[in-house]
């Protein structure tokens, strides 16, 4: 009998076009688009080498720290962050104007550096930024030493030059944080197993539909009915969540880590939320289908968007820090964040705190569902 | 006559508003039992608690001699029903939509390919075993709701008003197939507004009204409760006012009504009705193009009973 309600429920279910859109078309369809609104962002920010021309006049000539920053900055290596020329103002003005420079650097009798550009970009900001910092940490020394001479002598000036880095990156060497933007689509896929979840719901309550009706008719348990349902319904959502993943790592070279085992058990846990909460919407109200779906599809965008998916990263950080507890319970949260531990921690504390809690989230949406099913006779229908 | 079906004071509201109240019925092994009223009379409501699928403030119900609860199986596995809804799924096939239902009854693989087959060919759906429910016609459509509910053979069936909305031509084919069940030897319990089907079909009828049982017989018994003995309707144009208002006066008439060009005459019940009628009309010398005459009708019991007609 399991096998005839299992793979009878399968056969519904994969015919049926509104469920395969959602859980399969739509994820797949979203995740093209965000591979060809994403993929190049990592290549738009590498930094080039930044067009400058400095003034060669007696101020200049007379600031040998500014001199020694530029020169350091123009040196040709990996880190080399202007191509400077050295020449006077006129031609500064004129390499300027005929756009071979970004911007030129001119020094007067206040020391104070000037930058003189033509528009503004990120390349103006670059050479503004080094500017200002170059004027700041220069003021600051020249303050320190006509205070206390002696720091010139005793190594403290050293230490106000020194970088040093007290946090370790263990992590992930090439992170690219546009793959929040993947955690959050297959975090969104798990969710709408959903759909999935109040399909088979509706067809198993005499309160929600006839064919429920017809069905509590027959003699097999409700429990087992609901399972069989249930279950066809997880491993088809299981089955589209792994050919999303699938596409998205031959297709489109998407990295999610080398964590496999702790990856799909967080995604088959997050299947089983997404279930769990289709079965609670559909069990605990009667309102129309219609708007069940459009209260699952509204739920699982807006956690979306609450975990980053459209847009900026920032929506995520707000919504974490504001609303620290309804992130804690944001399903899309919870799996995109494990999703993202796996990819960027070497330890797993993070992702079974994850575990944990999207395991919470189902175990809890399972209960008050049983609640409602267990009924075993309507006050209407 | 066993009784497979025992209603005793079953009580059901809706909030302030009675569905069924204090009803009693019985239901013979074997026979076709009709529930007839109009809309909202109670017929759906009273299907549903029998087959517990709604709870009940009050009251008793025995399925084959037990008392009928969600999980009474073996009861269940004996048990057709045919909603008043379609309830099939658009994903299926017409044979796998049946296969499916009547899987849930017969695990015998073979069996249940046979009972299928009997159930395509006993609602004539041959020509359909591949077509989607959304291909079907609204009768056809009918149909298949049918075979799902009596595919598995159950010795008791439950038709909820499964001819609404049914082409002619669909109707007399599910009629003939109900007939052909009953007398494969299932017990039928079907409700219904039509009082033509009731009177074609069913051996004892209950009808309802707000809930309660109005009448409950043989259809014989049933208007032997009218006073009404016969309808004699004539054909008249251009008839006098003071024909009609003589007519009112004469012996044995109920009721008399002269509307669109046609005079509606009751009788109380009596012999030589029509032939006192044509006698009259001849003396007064009023012209006829047709006359007729009808004995009551289950109608007429349920309009002389609540003053209202079945389909108000």
């Amino acid at each position: 009998m399991f096998k005839h309600l299992f793979m009878n429920k399968m056969k519904i279910l994969l015919k049926n076009k509104a469920m395969l859109f959602w859980s399969l078309i739509f994820p797949f369809v979203l995740g093209t688009f965000f591979q060809l609104a994403l993929g190049n962002v990592g290549e738009a920010f590498e930094m080039e080498v930044i067009p400058v021309a400095v003034v060669d006049n007696q101020y200049y000539q007379e600031d040998k720290i500014l001199k020694e920053v530029i020169s350091s900055l123009s040196k040709e290596n990996e880190n080399q962050l202007f191509n400077t020329v050295y020449v006077d103002e006129s031609e500064a003005q004129k390499l300027l104007d005929n756009e071979e420079i970004d911007g030129y650097i001119l020094l007067k009798e206040d020391n104070n550096p000037q930058m003189i550009v033509k528009t503004n970009g990120i390349n103006q900001t670059i050479i503004k930024s080094v500017l200002d910092e170059y004027y700041q940490m220069s003021n600051a020394t020249t303050q320190m030493i006509n205070y206390n001479p002696e720091i010139l002598y005793n190594g403290v000036l050293e230490t106000l030059y020194e970088e040093k880095n007290y946090i370790t990156d263990d992590s992930n060497e090439n992170i690219d944080f546009s793959i929040n933007y993947f955690f959050t689509l297959i975090a969104m896929t798990c969710l709408y197993g959903s759909l999935i979840g109040l399909e088979v719901i509706k067809d198993c309550e005499a309160n929600l539909s006839k064919k429920g009706a017809r069905m509590c008719m027959a003699p097999v348990n409700k429990f087992k009915m609901i399972l069989a349902g249930l279950l066809a319904g997880y491993v088809i959502q299981l089955v589209a969540l792994a050919l999303l993943f699938l596409y998205l790592i031959f297709v489109f070279n998407i990295n999610f880590g080398n964590q496999i085992l702790p990856t799909v058990v967080l995604a088959m846990v997050g299947c089983l939320a997404g279930t769990s909460l289709g079965t609670f919407v559909g069990v605990s109200n009667r309102k129309s289908e219609g708007f069940k779906i459009g209260i699952l599809i509204s739920v699982t965008m807006t956690c979306c968007f609450f975990s980053g998916m459209m847009g900026v990263i920032d929506i995520k950080v707000f919504f974490d820090e504001t609303f620290p507890l309804l992130a804690k319970i944001n399903p899309v949260n919870i799996i995109t964040d494990g999703l993202y531990s796996l990819f960027a921690y070497d330890n797993l504390d993070v992702y079974y705190n994850c575990l944990a809690r999207i395991s919470i989230f189902s175990l809890v949406l399972i209960t008050l569902s049983f609640m409602f099913i267990r009924r075993k006779k309507y006050d209407s229908i | 006559m066993e009784k497979i079906i025992e209603i005793e004071n079953l009580t059901k509201s809706y909030g302030k508003f009675k569905a069924i109240d204090d009803l009693s019925i019985y239901v013979e092994k074997g026979k076709i039992f009709g529930l007839l009223g109009p809309n909202g009379s109670g017929k759906s409501t009273t299907i549903n608690c029998i087959l517990s699928l709604l709870n009940f403030e009050k009251g008793s119900i025995k399925i084959f001699g037990k008392e009928m609860q969600p999980n009474c199986y073996n009861i269940k596995s004996k048990i057709g029903v045919v909603f008043q809804d379609v309830a099939v799924f658009d994903e299926l096939t017409v044979y796998e939509n049946i296969n499916y239902f009547c899987g849930l009854y017969i695990k015998n693989k073979k069996k249940r390919e046979q009972y299928v087959e009997d159930a395509i060919k006993l609602t004539g759906l041959g020509e359909f075993k591949k077509f989607r429910p959304k291909q079907l016609s609204g009768g056809l459509l009918r149909r298949l709701n049918i075979a799902c509910g009596i595919a598995h053979k159950p010795e008791l069936i439950f038709l909820d008003e499964p001819t609404v909305a049914v082409d002619p031509q669909s109707r007399n084919s599910i009629l003939e197939g109900i007939k052909e069940l009953n007398k494969n030897g299932a017990t039928i319990v079907y409700t219904t507004h039509y009082m033509e089907e009731v009177e074609q079909l069913c051996n004892r009828i209950a009808i309802l009204d707000k809930g309660k049982v109005i009448a409950l017989g043989t259809k014989e018994a049933l208007k032997e409760l009218t006073t009404m003995g016969e309808k004699i309707t004539v054909e008249a144009p251009n008839l006098k006012k003071a024909i009609v208002s003589e007519l009112k006066t004469m012996e044995n008439i109920i009721d008399v009504k002269y509307e669109d060009a046609t005079l509606f005459v009751t009788y109380k019940k009596g012999e030589d009705n029509l032939e006192k009628m044509i006698s009259f009309l001849k003396e007064n010398n009023v012209k006829y193009t047709k006359i007729f005459s009808e004995l009551p009708t289950l109608n007429d019991v349920f309009l002389e009973l609540t003053g209202k007609q079945l389909r108000d």
